[in-house]
């Protein structure tokens, strides 16, 4: 039947040859819609080769949509599902947009058809990357899961950190200056099981958009970088949904219509299996292999929730509630269960230690979307985020001496809470044909919750047991007030500018900041397909994530900017040429100069958990610089996509507390590589493999000595005095690893689809090191052993899906 | 089930196995140490005090004794004036190639002091600091608490005495940074040892009470901000009173130049970052303002308080 309808479309089409015909072949062999300024003239006659010709001939969309549009006045972008046409040239906003396979509009809110061109029309900026939704959900991905932060972290600028986990350090930053919003609302904790997986579950992604420099004035609160993510309506017409299972978590993902046309629901829910696994396990174990006085248990789970429900009063109206909800838990109890005997009687006791780390975010919102008039809509959003981590930790001492017992407790409990209140409303005016203008509000009320208590209990047998309490808490209450204003004008069809400004009020105690951001692009456009682009932009930030170690563990804790604590600014000077070269490939070259101000670095003692009581005094401010340049070259057909991502960069620090001068920053990598290519054999089977190298981090290490006069390295008598020329003075080895992936799909006799993932996470098994050490040796001739460590080894892994 | 349970437990192991066994170290080649050698300088003057100074040619850990470097010379200027620096032969130092120069000249608050070193082979080096003021007594009130707590941890020792130090600093004041000892003589009124111990306050113990190892014992070391008011505790714990009672005690208050509180802290920082810890720690460096090579010129200026028995 489907065969016959295509046939008869295609027939339909070789005789009746406008352009809007051929769109509705290419909507049937493509799956594409196309949304398209309603003004546009598509029933204009067309003399090439039809598209099915085309096709068949191995063209993809792209060629197609170019022999298609060749000589006409339309211009086309390819947005995954859709493909938006515009008046070539015209910088104007459309009065009124249309779709042309009418039966899914109702799926194409006005704000969702207005999102889409305005992604487009945003390619004014410098340093953006546009994400579509599906393309997470199209290709595999290491460690069989797609995932936000694992792609953000093979483009170019961008520095992965510590191996398999979350840290984003763009641009030289710091990795706590990336504002993450989730339906533009800021998301403090984006990282589940220590960085593994990302919180943005990509089941209910529609697209996101990450910037690194050219940042527009409707963004703040962060210094480095935006991951706007947008959500997925649900579905308005049907009900769809999908589950996964993989070796490490599994997914649920059900959406539809609660009112047909009118209101539609979105959930989607993860939750690891690892506790499933390793409580029992270690029951096992604990009862078979370990000794019976011994008790390990190591409990992790994760869990999170997205939802949403989407009520459309008019095509031009919209109301939608989104929430978010994620929690993770990590215990660990390694525990000695002692048993001693004194004339015949029994006397048990405990040594050992318990931690429980738990970390989450929830976040709610009511988003109004409303077009006031076809010049001017609005978005209104109040919302409510928050960002919760706490650390427990248990030490008992237990001893036991001619019927003495002597036991000691101490327990300590570490919090840091954040509430933010909020209100934002966005407005977009277009005056006129070259002239389209943003501005917007938003108002949060902060609160910063830091606590921590230590309690010590000693008993000794036959006095009173002592106990010890001591707890601090403190609250913060900050205002941020931030208005700005963007003015997008064209002139002619050769330059376009975008020039914003921001202004942040930030209130704490008896302080206040004020700060006024610039933001400005300018677009130079050479020919039809190469446009030359700069920005230069400044963003403050009034949020400290503290922490007193580099890992990006959930050991945090959340200031504001207080007197002693001034906001962190950077500026940033961006300049890139963009090019679509012939047989479908992409060039984009773009070099950055950024410098940052007020960052912090931990001066203090603590191992694990930050200072809460005069936290202020263990951080030191300093300045950061970073320069580079990125590329990123892409082939890409409707089959086979192969992208290389270059960067050569430098990143640096000074802290006048730790050196007179300059020094590498921690993830000062010189170069970084990433190879992806991707291929689509058939509808059933794709491949991925991706190459990953970058130039190795840093650490300090000695590097000069006064030897001591009686050193023994065996027995560690007489320890040389040491120094370190400067900080961050040593490179790791460099980095390099090779993930593959393959999906075998197959649609299955209910007309669902089915997907095996495989992927293997660092397939050759290349030991990255995460740490060394260098220290002097008598063994060795060269007089020095200079150690890597690396724990990361070859991870296979395979995950089920089911859509439907 | 049991053969449920062996056939887990099996698995268990043999992932952990392979996880444990896959995980590995492994030797390389350091990129970016470099192989020369580097001149140390370390000289803290103390007004009214001579000088003195330590010097020696730091080895390249790269390049162990496979390094060639003249001579060291010193030179040092107060105000701008050449002094005449002496090498102490008598002078036995722990450490291969440390050597110590003295000169008669004494210091005094607001003397700018200056250091030059070379060798050849080696980069040049080069350093300058301020003599601080002294410790305003004006402003410096002196009292003793009694605490009788328990720290946490050691139930066994008892804190019964805290040796507040107050003091006021101006608004306009630079190096507002502190250091206090405890010394303690016996009859024989000799000075025998510098006592330091934590705060028993276990929330700000380590963050806010910060030690340098200094002289022949330790230093607690403070920063107060300007125009504000600051406290200083030193709390002493002991056994028993007997052992309390056999001695009398003063304080060494120290007023100490901006490089020597950023010397310190990093001292005491590294302290406390070891093993896997200074893995991911923030850059834990210790601090040097000698240009060219490592080591500190910094400078304090120290008072004394009259004997206390009757603590």
């Amino acid at each position: 039947m489907r065969h016959f309808l295509l046939t008869v479309i295609f027939m339909m089409a070789a005789t009746s040859m406008t352009v809007r015909d051929q769109m509705t072949v290419l909507n049937e062999i493509f799956g594409v819609n196309f949304v398209y300024d309603s003004s546009l003239d598509l029933d204009v006659r067309y003399e090439g080769r039809s598209m099915e010709d085309l096709v068949k001939d191995g063209a993809d969309l792209g060629r197609c949509l170019q022999t298609l549009l060749d000589g006409t006045d339309i211009d086309y972008e390819i947005n995954r599902k859709y493909v938006v046409l515009t008046r070539k040239g015209s910088k104007k906003k459309p009065k009124n947009y249309a779709v042309l396979i009418e039966e899914q509009h109702d799926t194409l809110s006005e704000s969702r058809i207005t999102a889409i061109v305005d992604r487009q029309r945003n390619a004014t900026q410098t340093g953006m990357k546009k994400i579509d939704g599906s393309g997470f959900r199209a290709s595999a991905a290491p460690l069989a899961q797609p995932d936000v932060v694992k792609t953000l972290q093979q483009l170019p600028g961008v520095a992965a950190g510590t191996e398999m986990l979350s840290g984003m350090y763009v641009h030289g930053g710091t990795g706590t200056d990336n504002l993450f919003l989730l339906d533009g609302i800021p998301l403090y904790q984006v990282s589940h099981l220590a960085g593994l997986f990302s919180s943005f579950n990509t089941e209910i992604i529609d697209h996101l958009d990450f910037y690194k420099s050219g940042f527009p004035a409707r963004y703040g609160g962060k210094m480095s970088s935006v991951v706007d993510v947008t959500t997925k309506e649900g579905n308005m017409q049907e009900y769809h949904g999908m589950f996964s299972v993989g070796l490490i978590n599994g997914t649920l993902q059900f959406e539809g219509p609660i009112v047909k046309g009118k209101t539609s629901f979105n959930v989607a829910m993860r939750r690891s299996w690892l506790d499933i696994l390793s409580v029992p396990t270690l029951a096992i174990l604990n009862r078979n292999m370990f000794s019976p006085e011994k008790e390990v248990d190591v409990r992790y789970a994760m869990t999170d929730l997205n939802a949403s429900v989407t009520h459309l009063f008019s095509k031009d109206n919209q109301l939608s509630l989104n929430v978010y909800a994620g929690r993770d838990l990590l215990d660990v109890v390694w525990m000695e269960n002692t048993v001693e005997y004194w004339e015949g009687e029994r006397f048990p006791g405990k040594n050992g230690n318990e931690i429980g780390v738990a970390w989450g975010n929830v976040l709610a919102s009511l988003n109004w979307k409303y077009k006031i008039s076809d010049k001017l809509h609005t978005n209104v959003i109040g919302y409510y985020t928050n960002s919760n981590n706490k650390v427990d930790y248990l030490l008992n001492s237990w001893d036991f001496s001619a019927k003495i017992i002597e036991e000691n407790t101490q327990k300590e409990h570490n919090r840091s809470l954040l509430h933010d209140v909020g209100v934002k409303a966005d407005f977009n005016h277009i005056l006129s044909e070259h002239h389209h203008m943003r501005f917007g509000a938003d108002a949060v009320f902060h609160i910063y919750y830091p606590s921590r208590s230590i309690s010590n209990i000693y008993s000794i047998t036959g006095m009173n047991p002592s106990k010890t309490e001591e707890s601090v808490s403190y609250r913060f209450f900050g205002n941020e007030i931030g208005v700005y204003f963007e003015d997008e004008m064209s002139y002619g069809d050769w330059f376009r500018t975008n020039i914003g400004l921001r202004y942040t009020m930030f209130n704490v105690k008896d302080r206040t900041y004020h700060s006024v951001d610039p933001r400005i692009a300018f677009r130079f456009q050479c020919g039809s397909r190469t446009a030359i682009k700069m920005s230069y932009s400044e963003m403050s930030q009034f949020s400290h994530e503290v922490r007193s170690m580099t890992l990006d563990l959930p050991l945090t804790l959340w200031m504001p900017s207080t007197s002693k604590v001034a906001p962190m600014k950077s500026r940033q000077f961006a300049l890139g040429v963009a090019a679509d070269l012939p047989y479908n490939l992409f060039l984009n070259v773009e070099g950055y100069v950024k410098t940052m101000s007020n960052i912090m670095e931990y001066m203090g003692t603590s191992q694990f958990f930050p200072p809460v009581n005069d936290w202020e005094r263990s951080y030191v401010s300093g300045e950061g610089l970073a320069y580079g340049v990125e590329t990123e070259f892409a082939w890409r057909t409707r089959k086979t996509d192969i992208s290389a991502f270059y960067t050569l960069s430098w990143s640096k620090r000074r802290f006048k507390e730790f050196f007179h001068d300059w020094y590498p920053d921690r993830y000062d990598n010189r170069h970084k590589l990433t190879i992806a290519a991707s291929h689509k054999f058939s509808d059933r089977f794709d491949i991925y493999a991706s190459w990953n190298w970058h130039s190795g981090n840093r650490v300090t290490v000695v590097s000069h000595s006064l030897l001591h006069e009686g050193y023994d390295p065996h027995d560690g008598f007489g320890r040389p005095h040491d120094f370190q020329d400067t900080p961050n003075n040593m490179k790791l080895p460099d980095y390099h690893r090779l993930d593959l992936g393959a999906n075998f799909r197959k649609i299955t006799k209910r007309g669902n689809e089915s997907i095996w993932t495989i992927s293997i996470y660092n397939t050759y098994c290349r030991m990255n090191p995460i740490w060394a050490d260098i220290w002097l040796s008598t063994d060795d001739v060269k007089g020095y052993k200079c150690k890597a460590y690396a724990v990361v080894p070859i991870i296979p892994m395979f995950s089920y899906t089911l859509r439907f | 089930m049991n053969m449920m349970k062996h056939y887990i437990s099996r698995i268990v192991m043999t992932l952990a196995a392979v996880l444990c066994g896959i995980s590995c170290e492994y030797e390389f080649e350091p990129e970016g140490l470099s192989d020369k050698g580097m001149i140390y300088i370390y000289c803290v003057p103390s007004a009214g005090e001579p000088l003195e100074i330590l010097a020696a040619i730091a080895y390249p850990i790269k390049s162990k004794y496979d390094f060639e470097a003249g001579d060291l010379t010193l030179t040092m200027k107060v105000n701008g004036e050449d002094i005449s620096m002496k090498e102490d032969l008598s002078y036995v130092s722990d450490f291969i190639g440390e050597r110590r120069w003295t000169a008669d000249d004494v210091v005094k608050a607001g003397d700018v002091v200056e250091v030059y070193a070379s060798a050849e082979g080696l980069e040049p080096v080069y350093s300058r600091t301020v003599v601080p003021d002294p410790v305003p007594h004006h402003v410096v009130s002196l009292s003793i608490e009694s605490m009788d707590r328990s720290y946490p941890g050691t139930s066994s020792q008892k804190l019964t005495e805290g040796l507040c130090f107050t003091v006021m600093t101006d608004p306009h004041e630079k190096d507002c940074y502190y250091g206090i000892q405890v010394v303690r003589r016996s009859e024989s009124v000799e000075l025998d040892d510098i006592y330091i111990w934590e705060s028993d306050d276990m929330l700000s113990s380590r963050e806010n009470d910060r030690w340098l190892k200094y002289g022949s014992g330790y230093m607690q070391i403070y920063e107060v901000p300007a125009g504000k008011k600051g406290l200083m505790q030193i709390y002493v714990k002991h056994y028993d009173d007997t052992q309390w009672s056999e001695y009398d005690y003063s304080l060494m208050i120290y007023r100490f130049s901006e490089p020597f509180w950023h010397y310190a802290n990093s001292v005491y920082q590294q302290w406390w970052r070891f093993g896997i810890l200074m893995a991911f720690s923030h850059p834990s460096y210790q601090y040097t303002n000698i240009e060219g090579g490592v080591g500190l010129l910094g400078a304090v200026n120290v008072v004394q308080t009259e004997y206390m028995d009757n603590l």
